[in-house]
């Protein structure tokens, strides 16, 4: 018989199946981008995803020593995330190189899954983005009103914004079945929704473009570098989506909504820090404590 | 949310009972919290209901069967230890001692009744209900049985209060009148409607009783949650529900309490609810039967076993081997196979943890501190506030063993304080 501490009974969401129902649900929008946009997107992706897989693997083998966990999905995933970022028409290089930078630098430098700092898919962008501008930057078909924009998209710069509408979907999809915790995807919907109530809609182009629902429902909810305190995932999810509008009241949406996750990537521990809950029964004990007070000072 | 699993069978089903067979050895154990004395020598015949074992303050020992005493020695209890027991092969005649009910008992007598009863609290508070009954009268203005069951795969309260409401109510009536109380609440689960309806049926009509139905999610029936869920109090860490005039009990032991006094008949069989084997159900099991009985009792293993836990999931304590008898305060046996381990991944700080602790701690922080030694900052992460319920380590999709870390911090913390 086996003995161990209690409890002897385990929910069946592990990690891995969290991670893989992520990458189940990113599949159809990467399917949709291969029939929009052709075969570049094809090579794309699967460049992006056989990159961060093989690099995963050298850096788990041969740099780490420890054990090869791909079967976990997370580079899979990271895989996937990057190739929804990058525009649509650069070299196959451009993938290879991000996710490869995103896994040994993003993520194993930093101790490996569940241990980095910022989002890896993230990482690989910001560094692709600054050392390749000229092949970074994407035009945009704006502007796109019409629902039909929101749900099929050709014209777009990054896959990302072949589907917004589908994206939201297959994110309030993993939110509804408890994979996503709702506060922060939340937060940072509701942020942008209220700025552009407030705004009359002077923000069709945040509107318009899909990478709101990927940051709010797949690039923020990236659980290691969030905090994990209620209000603090609430904050968190506030944070990215008042940095966003700020960044594309002035500049690009694009750009705006992935820098203000990392952003707040690097603020998340103060955050953390800053709402920690109160002890259970506080009140009752601070109550306590002033009648005892009161009868010290009675006597 | 951790969720009830009803075990295959309904908790309706009457339960059934597991008697020592001619021949069959029963290891009654002495001891529970302190030692009780042996009052026979190896070779005397017993009687059901004959005391085996005696201490000053403790709750008497009973012989559970008829039999010849064979041997009194140290041997494994389900508590991860080992205690003074009296090995006991029964005759098969199942002959018991006359029964002496008392119930026009006196108030004060109540409490040393239930003690030579062999009565021990069942709630798992570790107090004992003669030891709680020693009060002033007046201190108390409510008394509350606990049936939740709140424990996955558990559901002995609700067989007991769809069997026997009328002497749960009794039993309930007859605390509330020692310990001068006004008010009495029976907690229930609201996941069998039978038992509910059993308990309102039983106590309608009445004021100063009441039947609340609470959700069968789990820690709603730990002690001061209970008392949160029922009345809206919150208990701070540290404080007893007794301080705030709440006299808690279970309605297993109520069970008990009714037979003692108005039965004139101990403790010595234990409703025990048997899951993860072919034939799961409630079943009455005499103190002392070895769990491998009660296995084979319920259809025996569904394939070769890999974990037996007693008394729940949750908090159970994994059993090295089925050799152990079955004790006073055993309410769950449950069978675990390959399928049900898992290993454990890297934190992803998905904080499920912290949605699950029911007293608002961050696990996954005390955690890490504890992994790293940093003791000072569990405390500072309140620490001792931790109930150890588990809700944590079940929704932990990494599978990090969170409670064994919570004991170990708290353990080093403890060693450093007493140093």
């Amino acid at each position: 018989m086996i003995v161990t501490p209690p409890p002897h009974i385990k929910s069946s969401k592990t990690t891995s199946r969290i991670i893989w129902a992520e990458a189940a649900v990113l599949s159809p929008v990467l399917a949709l981008s291969v029939y929009l946009l052709g075969l570049d997107a094809y090579n794309t992706i699967l460049t992006s995803v056989f990159a961060a897989v093989a690099t995963e693997a050298v850096v788990q083998k041969y740099i780490a020593r420890g054990e090869v966990t791909l079967s976990d999905g997370s580079a899979v995933v990271t895989g996937m995330l990057l190739a929804l970022l990058v525009p649509k028409n650069a070299p196959l290089w451009i993938p290879a190189v991000g996710t490869t930078f995103a896994i040994v630098v993003a993520k194993h430098v930093f101790g490996g899954y569940g241990s980095y700092v910022f989002n890896p898919a993230l990482i690989g962008w910001a560094f692709l983005s600054v050392a390749w501008p000229s092949v970074m930057t994407t035009e945009y078909a704006l502007p796109a009103n019409s629902l039909s924009n929101m749900l099929l998209e050709s014209r777009v710069g990054v896959m990302a914004e072949v589907s917004p509408l589908l994206i939201a979907a297959l994110g309030l999809l993993l939110v509804s079945l408890r994979y996503f915790n709702w506060r922060i995807p939340a937060a940072y919907v509701g942020t942008v929704a209220l700025a552009m109530l407030l705004t009359r809609g002077s923000f069709v182009a945040l509107a318009n473009t899909s990478v709101i629902s990927l940051s709010a429902f797949f690039l923020a909810t990236d659980t290691v570098p969030a905090p994990v305190t209620k209000l603090g995932r609430l904050v968190y999810g506030f944070g990215c989506g008042a940095l966003t509008v700020i960044y594309s009241l002035w500049g690009n949406v694009l750009v705006g909504s992935f820098y203000s996750i990392l952003l707040m990537n690097a603020i998340s521990p103060f955050v953390e820090r800053f709402t920690r809950p109160e002890a259970i029964g506080a009140i009752l004990q601070l109550t306590g404590r002033l009648k005892g007070l009161r009868a010290v000072g009675g006597k | 949310m951790i969720q009830k699993r009803a075990p295959k069978l309904g908790c309706r089903v009457l339960p059934r009972k597991i008697i020592p067979q001619t021949g069959e050895r029963v290891a009654i154990s002495l001891e529970y919290s302190a030692q009780a004395k042996p009052t026979i020598h190896v070779g005397d015949a017993v009687k059901i209901g004959q005391t085996v074992g005696e201490s000053q303050d403790t709750p008497l020992v009973h012989s559970s069967v008829s039999g010849k005493v064979m041997d009194i020695s140290m041997s494994v209890i389900p508590h991860g230890r080992s205690a003074l027991t009296v090995k006991i092969e029964a005759d098969g005649e199942d002959s018991s001692l006359a029964p002496n009910p008392r119930p026009k008992c006196a108030r004060d007598e109540v409490g040393e009744l239930l003690r030579r009863a062999g009565v021990i609290e069942l709630d798992g508070s570790g107090v004992q209900i003669h030891q709680k009954l020693r009060v002033e009268n007046g201190s108390f203005h409510t008394v509350v049985l606990n049936g939740t069951d709140e424990t996955p795969y558990v559901t002995r309260s609700c067989s007991l209060a769809a069997e026997n409401p009328a002497e749960i109510v009794e039993a309930l009536r007859l605390l509330m009148w020692t310990v001068g109380a006004s008010e009495g609440i029976i907690a229930i689960s609201s996941w069998d409607p039978h038992a509910l309806k059993a308990l309102e049926r039983e106590a309608g009509g009445e004021r100063h009783i009441r039947i609340v139905p609470l959700g069968g999610s789990y820690t709603r029936g730990m002690e001061s949650l209970l008392i949160r869920d029922l009345v809206g109090k919150t208990i701070p860490n540290g404080y007893s529900p007794s301080r705030s005039g709440f006299f808690l009990s279970s309605v297993a032991t109520s069970k008990a309490v009714y037979d003692a006094i108005y039965a004139g008949k101990p403790l010595i069989e234990t409703l025990v609810t048997v899951s993860g084997v072919r034939d799961p159900q409630n079943t009455w099991v005499r103190v002392g039967t070895a769990f491998r009985r009660v296995i084979e009792g319920c259809g025996g293993y569904e394939r070769d076993p890999r974990k037996i836990v007693v008394n729940g999931p949750m908090t159970g304590l994994a059993q090295a081997t089925d050799d152990v008898p079955v004790t006073k305060d055993t309410y769950g046996i449950l069978v675990q196979y390959d399928s049900d381990l898992r290993r454990a991944q890297p934190c992803n700080n998905c904080a499920r943890c912290v949605d699950a602790c029911p007293v608002d701690l961050m696990p996954n922080m005390l955690f890490r501190f504890a992994q790293n030694s940093k003791f000072d900052m569990c405390s500072e992460y309140r620490i001792r506030d931790c109930i150890e319920c588990g809700r944590c380590a079940y929704q932990c999709p990494s599978k990090i063993p969170l409670v064994q870390w919570m004991r170990y911090a708290k353990a080093e913390i403890g060693k450093a304080q007493n140093s």
